[in-house]
Order: C-alpha cells, then sequence, then structure tokens
C-alpha cells in the first residue's frame, strides 16, 4: 500500500476488535445473569461493573478506534495522497489507547461503576473520567486530520468533487466535533471536579441535558461509517457502479443536520424540561427518515443496476443475480434489514406519546442493540474483510467462514433483541442484575430471556470467529495488486455547487439549530432556581 | 469555517448565495412551526381557558400554579440531618486532633481512646467507622431522634463542629482487626449479604455497607461490630422503637427480616471482616 | 408519522410528563409535603387522589401503593439522593426521578389488579431489588382511613 499508513490503521481498527471481542463476552454473561442461571462471580458489584464496562467500550472505544482507523484508510486510498501529519495520528491514537486502558483499570477495580452513561450525582472514579476524556481528545486528532486532508486536496485539485468516501469521513469528523462538545463539557466542567473532591454539589439536570446532546448523535458517528460503506463499496463489490453520488452527499450533509439538534428525545421523561422544547427536538429527530430513505433507495437501485448486468432478469429476479458470496453485498444487504427492524422500534422511541410505554424497558435496549450492535457493526466486519487484505497484501481462498461469520450475527443479534423487545412491552426494566422469576407477575418473561440469552452466545460465537478469520488472514497468500477501488457513481459529477462539495454552510446551520434547540434548555439551568445535588461518591471507601 | 469554501467565479457565488436561501428558507419555516405547534398550539389545548402567554410559561417549564405542600407533618423527621453541602464541606473541614481530645474527657470510658470499645456488645467499636456514620448518630442523639439515656446528654454538650471533629477522630482510627474467622452462616445469610433478595425488595446489606459505599451518605461500616450488638439493632429498627433511619430505610428492610436471619446476618458481620462469597 | 403525532398530542392531550418544580434534594427529610407521614396514597378534600413518593437508595416509600380503579391519580415522586426511576410495569406511567426536582404525572388505571413498580434507572448497586407495588383496587377494597389516607402491605 502507498503512504505506509498500514501500522496505523491496523493499530487502531486491531484494538478496536480486540475490545469488542472482551465486550462481547461480558455482554453474555450479563444476559446469562439476567436469565436468572447464576453463573460464576454474579453479585451486583460485578453485574453492574460489567455492564458499565461493556458499555464504555461499545460506547466510547470501540466505534472511536474503528472509525480514526478507517477514516485514515479512506482518506489515504480515496483521495490518493499521504496523510498530514503521521505524527498526529500516531498521538491521537495512543491518547485513545491510555485512555482506554485508563477507563477500564478503575470499572475493573470496581471504582467506577457509573455505567457508561454516568449520570450524576453518582460519581466515580477520576480516572474514569479521564481517560474517557483522553479517547474524546485522541480522537479530535483525528477530527483535525481528516478536516485538514480534505483541505489540502481541495487546494490541489480546485473545483473538482471531493470523492465522495471522503467527504462521508469528513462530514463525520465534524458530526463528531459538535457530538463531544456535550459530553467534554459535562466531563470537564461537572464530573472530573466532582471526582477530584473539588466541588460537593452537581447541577443534575444541567448534566443530564449535556449528556442528551451527546448521546444522540454519537450513534450516528457510530453509522456514518456504514453509510459511507454503503454508497462506496457495497455497488462496487455487487460490481455495478453507485446510483447518484449526490444523493449520497445529501445524506450525510442531512444526517449531520439531524442527528444533533435531537438528544433531548432521550429526555422526554424528565421532570426538568418543560413539553415546547422536547416537542421541537421530536419534530428534528422525525426528520432523520429523509436520510435513511435517501440511501435504501440509492443503494437498493444500484444493487438492481448490479443485478440486471449480471443477467438478472423480472422484477425480483435481479436480487438473486447479485453476488451474494461476497461479504460486503451480504452484509449490506443483512445490515439493511437490521435497521429496518431498529428504525421501527427507533420511531416508538421518538414518538413524542409513545416513550412513556417503553422508555427504560427493554425495549430501548432492543433498539439500539439492533440499529449499532445489528445493522452497523455488521457493516464494521464487512468494511475490515475487504480493507484487512489490502493492508496486509493477502487475500483469504475462501470466504465461506466470513459468510458465515456475517449470518452468525446476523440470527445471533436477532434474537437477542426481538425478545426484549416483547420484554419491553410487558414492562421489563433495563439495567437490572437480577429478577425474582418466582413472582407470577414476572414469570412470563424469563422464557424471553432465556431466548434472548441464546442469541448473545450466537452473537459471541460470530465476535470469536471473526477475530479467528482475521487471524487466519496473516498465513494467507500475497496478492499482488492490492489497491482500494471505491463504486464511481453512473454519472460521476463534474463540478459540485459548494453546498455539495464543502461545509461550511452546513456548520452555519448545525449552529443554528443547536443554538435554537438547546439554548433555552440549557440555559434555563442558569435563569431558573435549580437545586443541585450533593456529588455522591462509589470510589471511596476502604 | 469559511476556510473550506472555494472562492470561485461570479457564478459559484450566486450558486451560494442561492443554496442559503433556500437552505435558510427551509429550517426557518421547519423551526418555526414546529415552535409554533410545541410552544403555544399543544399547552393551549391543555387548559379550558384561553391564555396564551401562560401556555407558553407552562411549556418551558415555567408555572405560577406551583401546588403547595398540603397538610402537616405531625410527626418530627426521622433524623433532621441534612446532607448538604454545607455538611460535608464541615466534615471535610473538621479536626480530628480536636476531636482527639474531646475523646478522651468524653468518649474514651466506653468506646475507648483508639474506638475499641470497653464493651462491644453495650457500645459499638468507632475505630475506623466512617466520618459521616459518627456525625449523624452522634446528632440524632441530640436532637432526640435517637433516643439513648447515657449518649443523650454527652451529645447534647457537644457543638455541632466538636460533633465533626470527634467524627473525624474516630474515622482515622485503625479499625477493629478481625476476630477469628467468619463464623460459618448458612448459605442463603451469605447470599442475603452479597446479592440481596430481588423477591422481597432487599438489596444486599453489601450494597450499602460494603467497600464501595455506593448507598446512603451515613450508612455505617458494620465489620467488628459485636453481633450482639448488630441483632439489637436490627430487632429494634423491625419494631421500629428505633426510627432515625432516614426515609425508613433500615426499618423497611428489616421488618422483613425473620429472626433467624437477623440473628445470621448479626453473627456473620459481626466481630470479623466479612468474607466475599 | 409525524403528522400523528401532532395529531394526537392535540387531540389527547397526549404529553410525556414535563412538570418543572424545584425541590432542594439536601433536606428532602425536613421537607413537610414529603415528611414520612404524608408520604402514600392520600384523597384530597376535593376528591382527588395524590400519591405522593420518595424514590431513594434503595427503595420506594411507601412500598405498597393502593389507587383507586378508574379515578384519576396524580403521583408526585422526589429523590434526595440519585437518579431514580419511576415505572408502573403495564401502563404508561413512567418518568424519570431526577434529583432537585418532582416528577408529576397524572393516570387512570382501567383493570383492577396488581402492577410491578420497579426502579429502572442505575442508582447503585442495590438498583434489582429496588421496586413498589401498586394495587388499583375497585369498589369495596378501596377505602381510606379518617384523614383521607389509604395504605396496604406486600403479602410476604
Amino acid at each position: 500500500m502507498k503512504y505506509r499508513v498500514e501500522n496505523l490503521i491496523l493499530a487502531h481498527i486491531g484494538v478496536s476488535f480486540a475490545t469488542l471481542a472482551a465486550a462481547a463476552v461480558l455482554g453474555a454473561w450479563q444476559m446469562t445473569v439476567r436469565s436468572g442461571i447464576d453463573p460464576p462471580f454474579a453479585t451486583p458489584e460485578t453485574y453492574f461493573a460489567s455492564v458499565s464496562a461493556h458499555g464504555t467500550i461499545m460506547g466510547y472505544v470501540m466505534p472511536t478506534l474503528f472509525t480514526m482507523g478507517f477514516g485514515y484508510f479512506v482518506a489515504v486510498t480515496a483521495l490518493d495522497q499521504p496523510l498530514p501529519s503521521m505524527r498526529l495520528a500516531w498521538a491521537g491514537f495512543w491518547l485513545a489507547a491510555v485512555g482506554t486502558v485508563a477507563a477500564i483499570v478503575p470499572i475493573v477495580m470496581g471504582k467506577a461503576t457509573v455505567l457508561y452513561t454516568f449520570y450524576p450525582p453518582l460519581t466515580g472514579s477520576v480516572f474514569y473520567y479521564l481517560g474517557v476524556l483522553l479517547i474524546v481528545v485522541g480522537s479530535w486528532a483525528w477530527v483535525a486530520l481528516m478536516i485538514w486532508a480534505m483541505a489540502i486536496w481541495k487546494r490541489d485539485n480546485p473545483g473538482r468533487p471531493v470523492p465522495l468516501a471522503m467527504f462521508g469521513t469528513v462530514t463525520n469528523a465534524y458530526l463528531w466535533l459538535w457530538t463531544t462538545g456535550g459530553v467534554a463539557v459535562e466531563i470537564i466542567f461537572q464530573l472530573i471536579p466532582a471526582s477530584l473532591g473539588w466541588t460537593q454539589m452537581i447541577d443534575v439536570g444541567l448534566a443530564r441535558t449535556l449528556f442528551a446532546w451527546t448521546l444522540h448523535p454519537i450513534v450516528y458517528f457510530w453509522l456514518l461509517p456504514a453509510y459511507i460503506a454503503f454508497y462506496t463499496m457495497a455497488p462496487q463489490a455487487a460490481g455495478a457502479p453507485l446510483y447518484s453520488d449526490v444523493m449520497g452527499r445529501l445524506s450525510f450533509i442531512l444526517l449531520l443536520l439531524f442527528s444533533l439538534p435531537v438528544g433531548m428525545h432521550h429526555l422526554f421523561m424528565d421532570p426538568e424540561h418543560g413539553t415546547a422544547f422536547k416537542f421541537l427536538q421530536a419534530m428534528l429527530t422525525a426528520l432523520v427518515v429523509l436520510p435513511t430513505l435517501l440511501t435504501i433507495f440509492t443503494i437498493s437501485a444500484s444493487m438492481e443496476i448490479a443485478g440486471r448486468l449480471r443477467g438478472g432478469k423480472g422484477l425480483f429476479g435481479w436480487i438473486a443475480a447479485l453476488p451474494w458470496d461476497r461479504p460486503m453485498v451480504l452484509a449490506t444487504c443483512l445490515s439493511f434489514v437490521l435497521l429496518g427492524f431498529g428504525g421501527f422500534g427507533g420511531v416508538v422511541n421518538m414518538a413524542y406519546g409513545m416513550n412513556a410505554m417503553i422508555h427504560n424497558t427493554s425495549w430501548v435496549t432492543a433498539h439500539f442493540h439492533l440499529i449499532f450492535g445489528g445493522a452497523v457493526v455488521i457493516m464494521y466486519y464487512a468494511i475490515t474483510y475487504q480493507i484487512w487484505p489490502i493492508l496486509l497484501g493477502r487475500e483469504a481462498a475462501d470466504v465461506r467462514p466470513l459468510r458465515l461469520q456475517l449470518w452468525l450475527w446476523f440470527i445471533g443479534i436477532i434474537i437477542t433483541t426481538f425478545p426484549w423487545h416483547v420484554l419491553g412491552l410487558l414492562g421489563q426494566p433495563r439495567r437490572i442484575a437480577t429478577f425474582d422469576y418466582a413472582n407470577p407477575a414476572i414469570a412470563p418473561w424469563q422464557p424471553w430471556v432465556f431466548v434472548s440469552m441464546f442469541g448473545g452466545y450466537l452473537m459471541l460465537a460470530s465476535a470469536l470467529l471473526f477475530v479467528w478469520n482475521i487471524a487466519t488472514l496473516y498465513r494467507a497468500r500475497p496478492v499482488g495488486d492490492n489497491r482500494m477501488h471505491y463504486a464511481v457513481a453512473v454519472y460521476p459529477p463534474a463540478r459540485l455547487p459548494n453546498a455539495l462539495n464543502g461545509f461550511a454552510l452546513w456548520n452555519w446551520l448545525v449552529l443554528f439549530l443547536m443554538v435554537v434547540a438547546y439554548g433555552y434548555p440549557l440555559g434555563q439551568f442558569f435563569l431558573m432556581d435549580v437545586y443541585p445535588g450533593l456529588v455522591h461518591r462509589v470510589d471511596i471507601g476502604s | 469555517m469559511s476556510t473550506d469554501q472555494d472562492k470561485g467565479p461570479p457564478d459559484r457565488r450566486a450558486e451560494d448565495r442561492l443554496w442559503r436561501f433556500w437552505v435558510s428558507i427551509a429550517a426557518g419555516t421547519f423551526v418555526v412551526a414546529s415552535l409554533l405547534v410545541g410552544l403555544v398550539v399543544l399547552p393551549l389545548r391543555e387548559e379550558a381557558r384561553f391564555d396564551p402567554w401562560g401556555a407558553i410559561c407552562r411549556a418551558i417549564g415555567i408555572r405560577k400554579d406551583a401546588p403547595t405542600a398540603t397538610g402537616k407533618s405531625s410527626d418530627p423527621p426521622a433524623s433532621s440531618v441534612t446532607w448538604s453541602e454545607g455538611t460535608r464541606l464541615g466534615l471535610l473541614a473538621a479536626n480530628p486532633a480536636s476531636g482527639g481530645t474531646i475523646v478522651k474527657d468524653t468518649c474514651a470510658a466506653c468506646h475507648g481512646e483508639a474506638g475499641v470499645s470497653v464493651d462491644p456488645q453495650q457500645f459499638p467499636n468507632l475505630a475506623g467507622q466512617t466520618q459521616e456514620a459518627i456525625f449523624k448518630q452522634l446528632r440524632d442523639f441530640q436532637t432526640g431522634a435517637r433516643t439513648s439515656d447515657i449518649m443523650a446528654p454527652i451529645a447534647q454538650a457537644l457543638t455541632e463542629a466538636q460533633t465533626k471533629d470527634v467524627a473525624a477522630y474516630f474515622a482515622a482510627q485503625k479499625p477493629v482487626e478481625a476476630v477469628g474467622s467468619s463464623p460459618s452462616v448458612s448459605a442463603n445469610i451469605v447470599e442475603l449479604a452479597h446479592i440481596g433478595a430481588p423477591a422481597r425488595g432487599i438489596p444486599s446489606c453489601y450494597s450499602c455497607h460494603g467497600q464501595s459505599r455506593s448507598g446512603p451518605e451515613e450508612a455505617p461500616v458494620l465489620f467488628g461490630q459485636s453481633a450482639s450488638y448488630l441483632e439489637d439493632q436490627l430487632k429494634k429498627f423491625a419494631s421500629a422503637e428505633r426510627r432515625n433511619d432516614m426515609f425508613a430505610r433500615m426499618r423497611t428492610i428489616a421488618k422483613q427480616l425473620s429472626p433467624e436471619e437477623m440473628h445470621g446476618m448479626a453473627m456473620y458481620y459481626g466481630n470479623s471482616r466479612p468474607a466475599k462469597p | 408519522m409525524i403528522a400523528v403525532i401532532v395529531v394526537s398530542s392535540f387531540a389527547m392531550a397526549i404529553h410525556p410528563p414535563s412538570h418543572v418544580e424545584a425541590i432542594d434534594p439536601t433536606t428532602l427529610n425536613t421537607n413537610v409535603e414529603f415528611a414520612e407521614c404524608n408520604l402514600g396514597t392520600r384523597v384530597n378534600p376535593d376528591g382527588s387522589v395524590t400519591v405522593r413518593i420518595i424514590a431513594t437508595q434503595f427503595e420506594f416509600l411507601p412500598r405498597c401503593i393502593p389507587v383507586p380503579k378508574g379515578q384519576q391519580v396524580t403521583f408526585r415522586v422526589t429523590s434526595p439522593d440519585v437518579i431514580h426511576g419511576f415505572f408502573i410495569a403495564g401502563s404508561n406511567a413512567n418518568t424519570m426521578v431526577v434529583p432537585g426536582y418532582v416528577a408529576q404525572l397524572r393516570t387512570v388505571f382501567s383493570t383492577a389488579g396488581n402492577y410491578l413498580m420497579p426502579c429502572h434507572e442505575f442508582c447503585g448497586l442495590g438498583h434489582s431489588e429496588m421496586w413498589a407495588l401498586v394495587k388499583v383496587l375497585e369498589g369495596a377494597q378501596w377505602k381510606t382511613d379518617a384523614s383521607g389516607k389509604a395504605s396496604c402491605e406486600i403479602p410476604r
């Protein structure tokens, strides 16, 4: 590969999946505890420490490192130029790596059992918050590099459209910069002073609102690599051009716009906000169906072109004609199915009126595991299957284990999350270690929990098979040509308006929407009489 | 933000203006319409009277009709200690050395100069007990929230600052050494202590009295006490003879324990460090 | 979809609980409205029913909550320590309990029976054991004492 970035990318994605494997083990163990079987080491202390670790890894470590690594890959291959600064990139990696260790160690010691949403007044060890902050700061290095790389390319290629894959990656960089604002302010100004003992009181409503600012767009940050793969890798793998390049750009821009001023739908059930801004943000949340539908339409159209090019006939014949043996094609289809189911659950969550039925029940857990654990992570696997051979210059002789792994994950996530939806409607709360299944009111839950536990073990098996698949690549046969080819549109745009080739307009619009959507909800804590709560340390004692 | 903007030829700038115009119109219309519905239309529907200003205020959480407390509290509060910023800062500022002087004169005869009780069955060991727990009990003896013929006059002779100093002194002492090994108690007692009983809504003892201190501020450390003292206190909570536990936390739990369980718990924690399960 | 939400919000006055009322969590144990003897179910002089609950580590006080069937009930819940969750499983009574605020919601129970009321937000190591029972009573089963207070016991 050109520009010697292999090790940088391998390090990011390698650490990302190593932590994923560990968190998958914890996930399966947690399911076992909830099922009523008493697995070894099950106490409230270990269970909630495990939930904290699982959430911290899957929320902050795994997707961040993956997205960084994938972003470097795209910047180098799509722009065909070196990274602006390898030193900065490695510095970002080491910050994130040290942050990961600093965050995980206190959790393992039982000094940061506050769950990854760290809702104060519960306050854990300062090292936990510093660790998460370091991960975020490390990722800011990546943000800077992506924006910088695109600026260099535009300087060298005036008037030409930025390649779609890079446009999506830089969208994600800006998205992430906006996203991390809320949680960074919460950590720096509220949590770290509290965990150091500098402050004794904490404004709980403010902390929750700042966290909500981050909590929703962070999911779109996780999601965007999958969308980039939909647009620029899946059609290529299927053997067809992309149906429309402009659709892709519009989708990325709309995702940036409608992921940010919407986080208060996580606070529908909160007593510290009035209805007006909850309603506004509910409306803005609903707009996210636009980029989703655009994407499903464009990718389906691209796939139809591919199927027909391969001789598929009739209304649905093209589907059968697609090259299903290729992991990227298979994963894209499976991901769409999961996105569909997950989206359905999400519509209920974001519905201003229906949320009360399922808020903080297993329904919510089911929703985000379907979207993130399902639709997104399955694309992370497919992306890795595509780029890891390029990084190593080696190619798997047999892709059957790869397909098996994707199917296992797909079936596993369905078996895990479908029962959770049912349980949510039955009223099972999330984040509880033990249930009294002897209680007739709860007894009907247990069969569903058992089924979902089985799904959890399928996912664990799939995650381990993935690690195995990647490991065997190191002994696979070398290939000569290991260049990356992205899908090109049927009609590649020769020139684009600035609005579709840059972010100035959109960043201003995000700023406007954020001020409207969060100005009062955040400002009210400084205008009203509010009573802060006493910081509640969980990391002290003998 | 304008750094990545191409400064192109005039037709580009016209194109940019067009984008800016339509994007602003679209976003502005949507936001204004949503706010109009969320801020005015929906809240207006809630009240019979037409009062747009009141509706807007309600929608952003400003209400003039804040409900007032109904009824009077006939009983004194379980404890009048408040876990506020002032209390915590006072505890942090306490002086263990001056607490030690008071202990020597006032407490040592029963609780021992280093907090090791002369008769643990009657007087609890205070060495290594948390500052919050000792302070809270002393204040409760002062106010009568916890009754004791011996402790009431002693506590009443102390100022609030002195109670904090005394608490700081005892908290800094070396905890009582483990006496022998954990007495053998049945498995269900160990489970109750470390896992709890979800069926009965009893959290594990460990979740408040354990090392990680994730529970209420005033929850004391239990190991190092005499088993009979612990059992006695559990019984008093169960019968509500002792009722200085805030929000009836211990009364609620103790009421649900059988006499055998209370005895087992007391044996498990009494005089030894509880073993991990 | 959006239209459905807007119309239903308007027509049925469906709103998420958004009663912004501040209260000092650090002095809650000396607060008159939430004093121990004022907690639980109470029929007010005008006949309306109010239930006051404290959610604290790791219990709801009171743990057993009787309510009448078919009549609007106002719940007022608050916390002195950390964030808790209030949820009556099988109904749409659902709110976060955030220290510093009184979470208030109104609901009508149309079916008699026992409803589980678990804490649905992580509040510490005893979180899993934190639940209460809501008993929806009808007819003669629903009764109050002279002061308008109703109470019940969880069967062992």
